[in-house]
């Protein structure tokens, strides 16, 4: 038996064209390799004398 | 495939761009995933697994971004389940990632061709939004308004259709919802909420609902889909349905003969009834007239027998009234007879014709007559005649008897007239008595072994005049005679109680 209430608080608003831009804008893009590459980057600093003790994590 | 520090192409190098030195062996297995689920979500997409394929395909961009195939597909996606800017949203991403040579370009350009279009997409998505408020208000009847509504304008958005199947399921009206998960299960066979509400409607609805939720439509073909493991199978069902000889009757044949009996049972539903009375109204004047008309003939009809009852019974009496004077198949009548029999008597006194014609002559006639002069001349005839009746039928009688016939019922028939014209007392009254005995007596006697039995009667009346001969007259000279026959009656030992 389907909880009406329950079931209902699953249905969220339906974005509108008007709203694309600011959705866009707002859309948080980093994906893992934006994650991994920094990382990367971060642990080549370390080992130039960046910010210590910083390890690149194995995928 | 590029490095992700310069942009060479690192598709054949293992581990270190050759340009850079960028570590690139990790970069390339996300890359790989990427790309797996992207491929995932194609085949996801390509059995209309629209759900399955946005999971996958959402998987495929947080590796990378990126993937302008995964998010050309994704945005696709949306659009065919009706969400328009989500498409657009995706779309516009990936044209801002790849500019050139991006078939994201070529969907906004057809979007934005038919703005006509785009603006009644967006006002569905409005009218989905404003019912999921009504939702929210407890106006589940205005959402319902607002989502037909929406659905009209765009028929693809799936989410509207979701909600507007669950509101149905909420007022318990399953064949309405089983009607709109059919249509939710064309777009997307897969959807995990719509599974759920077709199974609630499976269990909570009618036959009617089950009816109703029936196949799914594939490339406009009606077919049933199930999942076995991994594999969705997809069984059509098409316009041919198998009878159960195994022949195929063609689905247009078996719609044709429906729309038939359709259109048999609303001429026969709305139409006919109306006829029908109309019809009866008019029999029913018809009856009731002929009835009446039926009525009046049958009482003029027992008018008529009445009258004619009466009629016969006059008729009756005047025939009984004629039929004295006139007589029946030339035999005289009691008038006639009476004239003739006086006529002899006035020739001669002593004449036996005049004594054996007024025999002929019935008491009761007499009595009934209405004539005074016919009961006049009657009465003279009988006072005259009477005496000399009893002794010429008598002697008659005994004549008969003692010539030895065989049937002695010609002396039983004269001493009984004898016997009708005696009085008690007066001389010569017990050999009246006793001679008519006696010829009872030899009815019985003189009548064949085998026949006997139809003369009991006769040897009944003989015991009762020779009884009253003995027992009223004594004196008679017939007395030891008549005992003699009375002892002989005894022995005989026939019954004679029914006498």
């Amino acid at each position: 038996m389907i909880n009406f209430e329950e079931e209902l608080k699953k249905y969220q608003p339906s974005l509108e064209v008007g709203d694309v831009q600011d959705a866009i804008y707002n859309q948080d893009l980093t994906d893992v390799s934006d994650i991994v590459v920094r990382m990367m980057k971060d642990g080549l600093e370390g080992e130039r004398g960046g910010k210590p003790g910083m390890t690149i994590p194995k995928l | 495939m590029l490095c992700y520090q310069c942009g060479y192409d690192i598709s054949t190098v293992k581990s270190v761009c050759p340009n850079c030195g960028a570590a690139v062996a990790d970069y390339k297995k996300i890359v790989y995933l990427s790309n797996y689920f992207y491929n995932e979500g194609l085949e996801k997409a390509k059995v209309r697994n629209l759900q399955g394929a946005v999971s996958s395909l959402r998987q495929s961009l947080r590796f990378i971004k990126e993937n302008i195939p995964a998010r050309n597909l994704l945005g696709l996606i949306y659009y065919e389940t009706g969400e328009i800017a989500n498409a657009l949203s995706e779309w516009v991403i990936s044209v801002n990632i790849q500019p050139e040579d991006n078939l994201a370009d070529a969907y906004i350009a057809l979007l934005q061709s038919n703005q006509n279009r785009l603006d009644k997409m967006n006002q569905a998505a409005r009218k989905y939004n404003q019912a999921l408020d009504y939702c929210d208000q407890g106006s589940n009847d205005l959402a319902v308004i607002q989502l037909k509504s929406a659905l009209s304008t765009n028929p693809r958005f799936l989410r509207a259709r979701q909600l507007l199947s669950l509101l149905y399921l909420q007022a318990k009206d399953y064949t309405a919802a089983a009607k709109e998960l059919k249509k939710l299960r064309s777009v997307d066979a897969a959807n995990t909420t719509t599974m759920k509400y077709i199974k609630e409607v499976e269990e909570e609805g009618g036959e009617m609902a089950l009816i109703t939720l029936g196949g799914k439509k594939v490339g406009g073909e009606e077919a049933i889909s199930y999942k076995n493991g991994n594999e969705t199978i997809i069984q059509p069902t098409g316009g041919m349905a198998p009878s159960l000889d195994g022949t195929v009757i063609p689905g247009g044949l078996i719609n044709l003969l429906i729309g038939m009996l359709v259109g048999a049972a609303i001429i026969g539903f709305l139409f006919m009834p109306g006829r029908i009375q109309s019809i009866r109204n008019d029999a029913q004047e018809q009856l009731k007239a002929l009835s009446e008309q039926a009525d009046a003939r049958n009482t003029e009809i027992l008018e008529k027998e009445e009258e004619i009852g009466t009629l016969k019974s006059e008729i009756a009496a005047l025939t009984e009234e004629v039929a004295m004077y006139t007589g029946e198949d030339g035999k005289s009548s009691a008038a006639e007879t009476l004239e003739q029999a006086a006529t002899a008597y006035l020739n001669d006194s002593s004449s036996g014709e005049a004594m054996q014609l007024f025999a002929q002559i019935d008491p009761q006639v007499v009595e009934n007559t209405q004539s005074a002069s016919f009961k006049e001349l009657y009465a003279s005839l009988e006072s005259r005649l009477k005496p000399q009746m009893r002794n010429y039928y008598y002697n008659r009688g005994v004549e008969a008897l003692q010539s030895g016939s065989s049937d002695p019922a010609e002396a039983v028939k004269a001493l009984e007239t004898a016997y009708s014209y005696s009085n008690t007392g007066e001389d010569g009254y017990t050999s009246v008595i006793y001679y008519l005995a006696e010829s009872y007596y030899q009815q019985y006697m003189r009548a064949d072994t085998d026949e006997k039995e139809n003369y009991v009667s006769s040897l009944a009346k003989a015991k009762q005049y020779f009884t009253e001969v003995v027992e009223e007259h004594p004196l008679s000279q017939h007395v030891e005679s008549a005992n003699d026959r009375l002892n002989a009656i005894q022995a005989f030992g026939v019954n004679l109680s029914g006498e």
